[in-house]
């Protein structure tokens, strides 16, 4: 009995050594931040390609652990001895951030040509052939059609638009260091408005916020769901993917924006570097390319024209056809700015961290701030309609706004705020 | 002859000695009782002999062989038998198979295992009971469960630890003459702890008083009541009265000693030990309330004849128990049924001299 | 100490040296990392404690604990007794519903509350419709639906440990307060619950370190400011800024000492208050009282009110598996059997890998978890102590931080990463010390002499072990292997850092479906799959056994 026991116990331990992993001949890894839909279809679309073109099947591990951020530190992590071999997803910061870690190789795909070099003032491939775009987005924002039309209100067409009063608890948006999309938007408004007018936008945008997010998806399933009907700094394809699965979701381009090239780059010491490379040919041809549509990401290539397409078959042309309301995503008019990537990838956590330390941890004092010097500033114009001097009062609470704005002193703000209400008691006696 | 030998055993908790180096033997086929108040170490001794503790020193020595110096022997090895205090019968297990247990751990032929299980079983008064659970028998029949399982291996040894403190007083009774008859027929070495007096004077070839870690008295039931080697003996077994004394002279030639009390009168008592007798040393009388004769008038010229007044006079059947005040010492007196004096009345102690013990 | 005691236990140290220490040992290394140098100091944690905003998360996430911890013990509490102690009809399925939140993933059972209680949720979307508000009502945005979610979840561990308490209390001990006058509540609060306070302990300090380490839940809910959440933000998403990843590092180091305090001061407080009853072992289903009309009726309602919030979750996660785009209207108005179409595709392998990984986890879990609780209660073997202290220092660390340490320490040097076996061997560990807690209640409960007698009958210590200790260990046991089982099944956030390609279980089938484009379907499809899934388990294990209860604590009629 006892031996029975032991001889038992001792197998079902050892148990899980034993078996021995059946290995597949052909492998090829990818790792990334790309959404589950895009994944599904470039696996289904590069098993059959590969099926047909070597006559071999092949096994294709995924690894998303999270966010962007979170891939590049699951590379990192790997110290060189990477366990995928093609970095999948995610813009040009990442790319340089592994660049610079010496976990890429440069690699030129076979239809490398027909992604554009420069568009909108932004790179969409890298000369060095490190990384290449096979998806470009637009930093949008997103609303929820139909709880916006329940509460009467306009969607909001510019950045400057968010900040009207009527909007206000009816915005999310995320941290910028839990989403790049995020931190983009950030940029934008440090590069389009300047840095301080820049910083004194999102003191503003953050008084107008329902809540904070956890990243960009939870922002999308937030305003689909309507719980909160605008959402800050989506990845454009959000609500091309929302509207596919019938929410009443619309994105919002903004005035001023950037491009994102979604991209793709080779692992250094890539375990099935062959296949990585097929991979990466087959992601860039016409083929591989609808794949990406079906997959809910914009195709990159300057020869795909979505009306094309959707004769052919591709469900996902009309949706990418009315979500743009162009034939290619080249087509779009959109209001770039000068994107200074050197400088962005720079103060990259500085912004996050100055964003963090500034707004999203002040943002009660922010708020109470904010609001007090708003009712100061109604009850000046109140007077002056009355016919009230209130020159000393106005010139105060001007004072106290741009404390607030741009030295984001919010307490000293306040006091100032208070000091005017007092001048105006005084101006009105 | 000893057959187990216990050699300066010595056993700390913390900083207290549980066991304090005793010394003590258990002769072969008798029945030893440890006895003494809780936190004694009787319990600690019984369970070093069982192997169950392990002694910071000394030794145990069962048949002539050694249990702790040369190589520890695991409880397992040393073919002892052992009822607990809480009985400690499996829940999980039926009668059978509780008392079956150690035999099948000796892989003894189920033949076997039937037949010795279903004999202890009768010589307990269990038969019929062996397909039930612990939890549908009744306290004093897993105590018999408890006892069968300790005997039904023939161990050499049986170790009960106050196995009888968990029924009630008339099932007690019974079990103390049970278990001394049933361990004699058999034969078996037992070390027996209780705290128990009258349970162990009923039970014992010999009693251990132990106190605080300490062995105080050995002997027969009969020498540790007659002769308690000290104070705490005699309080401990059964009822005594001390006096406290010193004394005054010694009378050699009649071997008694006079002693000052603290009745403020002098009283003589035999000596039980010469060098015990020197003048002006303190010492306490014992004598116990049966040893008291009780006298209505005053007879002249008798020694230890003291008068006093009754505080309490109690009726319990075939004696009376009176509590007598003896100059403002209380002294209780066993006293037979005739003395007719009423509370408040006076009458005279006799302390036989013969009878009073001087302890140090 | 015997030689077998010594070596059993370095057997198990040594273990835990390469499965905890060492791992464990580079976070902390990194945790001393000076963002941009070579340099190693106290720095970060200096800025950490001076740091108010730190403090302040540091101060929401205690808040949150006890109001957790207070909000499920005040609803556990009646549950447990009507559980423990009246003999109702459909107790078996009660206490299964009940045991159905630990079951689930947390996020999932957030989301379906979400869905249920937004400010477009069902119900708020019906209280507008029937004019009852004007506005919605925000109904869990914040902490009191934080405290409200994490208490429903956690409540099965408060049920379980204290019914497990009221059972094994020894009947005498409440007849000897009923004789002494003391009447029904009296008794309860003066005898019952001190009796219990040692079960109490060994579920209420999980309940209580769960908000230290669940950092999904309060970011689901728009909350981040818990010390759990922000490490996890802090270390997931660090990107290029190193500082900020020490600083999410040391949160977790720090958060970890608190909790490793904490539990060691409940621990001596149980200690302290070691009740074991004289007549334990041989006392059998504790007191089941036949209950009048009024409390019949009372217990009934209530725990009807319990299993509809409960079954709020597998009911919204239904509805979710079999509609689409359920948005803005009270229930779903499009149905379909895609989402299953869907899963059936993918979920075979996602839901062999769970059963493999979590199985084997629970073997070693068994393997591991019983020594080691039998070295902790009943030898005096030294350092038994601090190993208790390493087995459950994984309590009170977050998974996050696991995942991170595991792949610092078993990408390189011992590669064992790029095996499957790393995925039930972290379960294993982070699991542990639930199953420990419930072995070690259960032996504190097992009157040694029990084992003492098997010893004098000739058994060695292994057969003690086999013959008596384990089958009356086993009610405890059993809790702590079916509790352990769900929590290995459900685990996400190490996993999440571990998987490779072909090793997704179903919580990583959720959490990654939740991510497929906004569609919530699929995602709830396998929720409700898993649901049912362990719901069955749980129901055949109850008709084995004679009730859950039952089974695990042996009350079937005539066995004992």
């Amino acid at each position: 009995m006892r031996r029975i026991v032991i001889l038992l116990s001792g197998f079902l331990l050892l148990l899980p050594l034993l078996v021995v992993q059946v290995e597949a001949a052909e492998k090829v890894g990818w790792v990334g931040p790309i959404y589950k839909e895009l994944s599904d279809s470039l696996m289904k679309g590069f098993k059959d390609y590969y099926k047909k073109t070597y006559n071999k099947d092949i096994e294709i591990t995924f690894v998303r652990p999270g966010g962007w951020p979170v891939c590049v530190d699951k590379v990192r992590a790997w110290r060189g001895r990477p366990d995928a071999d093609v970095f999948l997803g995610a813009g040009a910061p990442a790319f340089e951030v592994l660049e610079k870690g010496g976990f890429i190789v440069p690699y030129k795909p076979k239809d490398w040509d027909k992604i554009p070099a420069k568009w909108g003032g932004m790179k969409v491939k890298d000369e060095r052939l490190m990384w290449t775009c096979f998806s470009p987005w637009i930093v949008t924002n997103l609303y929820n059609e139909k709880v916006l039309k329940s509460l009467r209100l306009p969607p909001p067409k510019t950045w400057k638009d968010l900040l009207n009063p009527i909007y206000r608890d009816l915005i999310v948006q995320t941290l910028p260091y839990a989403s790049g999309t995020q931190h983009e938007a950030i940029e934008i408004h440090l590069q389009t408005f300047g840095e301080k007018e820049g910083w004194a936008y999102n003191r503003l945008l953050a008084a107008q916020l329902a809540r904070f997010s956890t990243g960009s998806t939870d922002t999308t399933q937030l305003v689909a769901r309507g719980e909160v009907p605008i959402g800050v700094a989506q990845p454009q394809m959000n609500a091309m993917s929302a509207r596919a699965d019938g929410y009443p979701v619309k994105d919002l381009l903004p005035d001023k924006t950037i491009l994102v090239p979604e991209a793709v780059g080779l692992l250094k010491n890539a375990p099935n570097e062959a296949n990585g490379k097929i991979f990466l040919d087959w992601l860039f041809s016409m083929e591989g390319q609808k794949y990406v549509l079906e997959g809910r990401y914009f195709p990159a290539r300057t020869d795909v024209k979505f009306s094309v397409w959707g004769k052919e078959g591709v469900a996902m042309a009309k949706h990418a056809q009315d979500a743009l309301g162009v034939d290619s995503f080249w087509d779009l008019k959109v209001g770039f700015i000068n994107y200074d990537l050197e400088l962005a990838t720079k103060r990259w956590d500085e912004v996050n961290r100055y964003y963090e330390a500034e707004i999203y941890r002040k943002l009660r004092e922010l708020k109470s701030s904010l609001f007090l010097i708003e009712e100061v500033e109604g009850e000046v114009e109140v007077a002056k309609k009355k016919g009230v001097d209130v020159s000393k009062a106005e010139a105060k609470i001007k004072e106290a706004r741009r404390l607030f704005e741009f030295d984001g002193a919010y307490a000293t703000a306040r006091l100032t705020a208070s000091e005017a209400r007092a001048l105006l008691v005084a101006a009105s006696r | 002859m000893a057959f187990i030998k216990i050699e300066n055993l010595y056993k700390r908790f913390g900083n207290v000695a549980a066991v304090n180096h005793i010394w003590l033997e258990v002769n072969r086929g008798e029945i030893l009782t440890l006895l003494g108040p809780s936190g004694c170490g009787k319990t600690t001794t019984l369970r070093c002999i069982a192997g169950l503790e392990k002694p910071d020193e000394g030794d145990v020595i069962i048949d002539g062989q050694s249990m702790f110096s040369q190589g520890f022997i695991p409880p397992s090895k040393r073919e002892i038998g052992m009822v607990f205090q809480n009985y400690a019968v499996w829940p999980h297990m039926r009668v059978f198979d509780n008392v079956a247990y150690g035999l099948k751990i000796r892989k003894l032929p189920k033949k076997v295992i039937k037949k010795k299980v279903t004999e202890t079983l009768e010589s307990l008064g269990l038969t019929g009971l062996e397909g039930r659970f612990p939890g549908q028998l009744s306290g004093g029949q897993q105590q018999r469960v408890a006892l069968a399982r300790a005997l039904v291996g023939n161990p050499k040894v049986l170790l009960l630890d106050e196995p009888l403190s968990n029924l009630d007083a008339k099932l007690r009774e019974k079990m103390r003459f049970e278990i001394k008859s049933l361990v004699r027929r058999m034969g078996i070495t037992s070390v027996y702890v209780t705290h128990d007096q009258a349970e162990a004077m009923v039970i014992s070839d010999r009693v251990s008083i132990m106190n605080a870690g300490d062995i105080v008295q050995v002997g027969t039931p009969e020498e540790i009541y007659k002769k308690p080697a000290n104070r705490f003996v005699a309080d401990f077994i059964g009822t005594t009265n001390f006096i406290a004394g010193e004394i005054s002279e010694v009378l050699r030639e009649r071997e008694l000693v006079s002693i000052h009390t603290e009745f403020g009168q002098k009283m003589l008592c035999k000596i039980p030990d010469p060098a015990m007798a020197s003048t002006n040393k303190k010492v306490t009388i014992s004598i116990r309330p049966e040893d008291i004769e009780v006298f209505k008038e005053p007879r002249e010229g008798a020694d230890n004849l003291f008068k006093g007044t009754i505080v309490n006079r109690a009726y319990l059947g075939n004696f009376l128990y009176l509590f007598v005040s003896v100059d403002h010492t209380m002294v209780r007196v066993q006293a037979p049924y005739g003395i007719k004096q009423k509370e408040g009345e006076e009458l005279f102690l006799f302390l036989n001299p013969e009878k009073c013990i001087v302890l140090p | 100490m015997s030689r077998g005691n010594l070596f059993l236990s370095l057997l198990l140290w040594l273990i835990l040296a390469i499965f905890v220490i060492y791992p464990l040992s580079f976070l902390v290394i990194e945790s001393f990392k000076i963002a941009g140098t070579n340099d190693v100091g106290i720095q970060n944690y200096i800025d950490f404690f001076k740091d108010t905003y730190y403090l302040k998360t540091f101060g929401n996430t205690l808040l949150l604990a006890l109001l957790v911890l207070l909000t499920s013990t005040a609803f556990g509490l009646p549950l447990a007794y009507i559980l423990a102690r009246y003999r109702l009809k459909g107790k078996t399925v009660l206490t299964a519903l009940i045991l159905l939140p630990i079951v689930l993933p947390a996020y999932a059972g957030a989301f379906a509350f979400m869905v249920f209680f937004g400010k477009q949720g069902t119900l708020n979307l019906l209280l507008l419709e029937l004019g009852l508000v004007s506005k919605p009502v925000n109904f869990i945005f914040g902490l009191h639906g934080l405290v409200f979610i994490q208490a429903l979840h956690l409540l099965p561990f408060i049920v379980l440990s204290l019914s497990a308490g009221f059972t094994n209390i020894d009947p005498s001990l409440e007849e000897a307060a009923e004789v002494e006058g003391a009447g029904g509540f009296k008794r309860f609060i003066t005898v019952t619950l001190p009796l219990c306070t040692p079960n109490y302990l060994a579920g209420a300090v999980i309940v209580f370190l769960w908000p230290f380490t669940d950092w999904l839940t309060p970011m689901i809910f728009g909350q981040i400011d818990y010390l759990p959440s922000i490490s996890y933000i802090n270390i997931a998403y660090h990107f290029t800024d190193m500082y900020r990843k020490y600083m999410g590092i040391v949160s977790v180091v720090v958060s970890s000492v608190i909790c490793i305090g904490m539990f060691l001061i409940s621990k001596r407080w149980v200690e302290s208050k070691k009740y074991t009853s004289l007549s334990k072992g041989t006392t059998l289903e504790g007191r089941i009282i036949e209950p009048g009309p009024i409390k019949r009726f009372w217990s009934y309602v209530y725990m009807f009110l319990i299993a509809v919030l409960v079954l709020l979750i597998p009911t919204v996660l239904g509805l979710s598996a079999f509609s689409r785009r359920w948005v803005l209207t009270p229930i779903p108005t499009y149905w379909t059997l895609d989402n299953f179409r869907l899963i059936f595709l993918e979920s075979p392998g996602l839901l062999k890998n769970s059963f493999v990984f979590s199985g084997v986890s629970l073997l070693w879990g068994v393997a591991f978890g019983l020594p080691a609780a039998y070295l902790i209660t009943r030898t005096r073997v030294r350092g038994k102590e601090a190993l208790d202290f390493v087995i459950t220092l994984m309590l009170a660390f977050p998974g996050i931080a696991v995942g991170v340490s595991y792949l610092l320490a078993f990408w390189e040097g011992i590669p064992l990463a790029t095996h499957w076996i790393i995925m039930p061997l972290s379960l294993f560990v982070r699991r542990l010390p639930y199953f420990l807690r419930m072995a070690h209640a259960s032996y504190l409960q097992l009157d040694v002499s029990l084992e003492e007698a098997s010893e004098i009958s000739g058994a060695g210590k292994l057969k003690t072990f086999m013959n008596i200790s384990l089958p009356l260990l086993l009610k405890g046991v059993f809790v702590g292997i079916v509790m352990f089982f769900i929590m290995a099944f459900q685990e996400i956030s190490t996993a999440i850092f571990l998987y490779r390609g072909g090793w997704e279980t179903l919580p990583i089938g959720i959490f990654l479906n939740w991510h497929r484009g906004m569609e919530f379907g699929i995602a709830a499809a396998m929720a409700f799959f898993m649901i049912v899934i362990i719901f069955i388990l749980l129901l055949i294990v109850s008709r084995i056994g004679g009730g859950i209860i039952g089974a695990a604590w042996g009350s079937s009629g005539g066995r004992y």
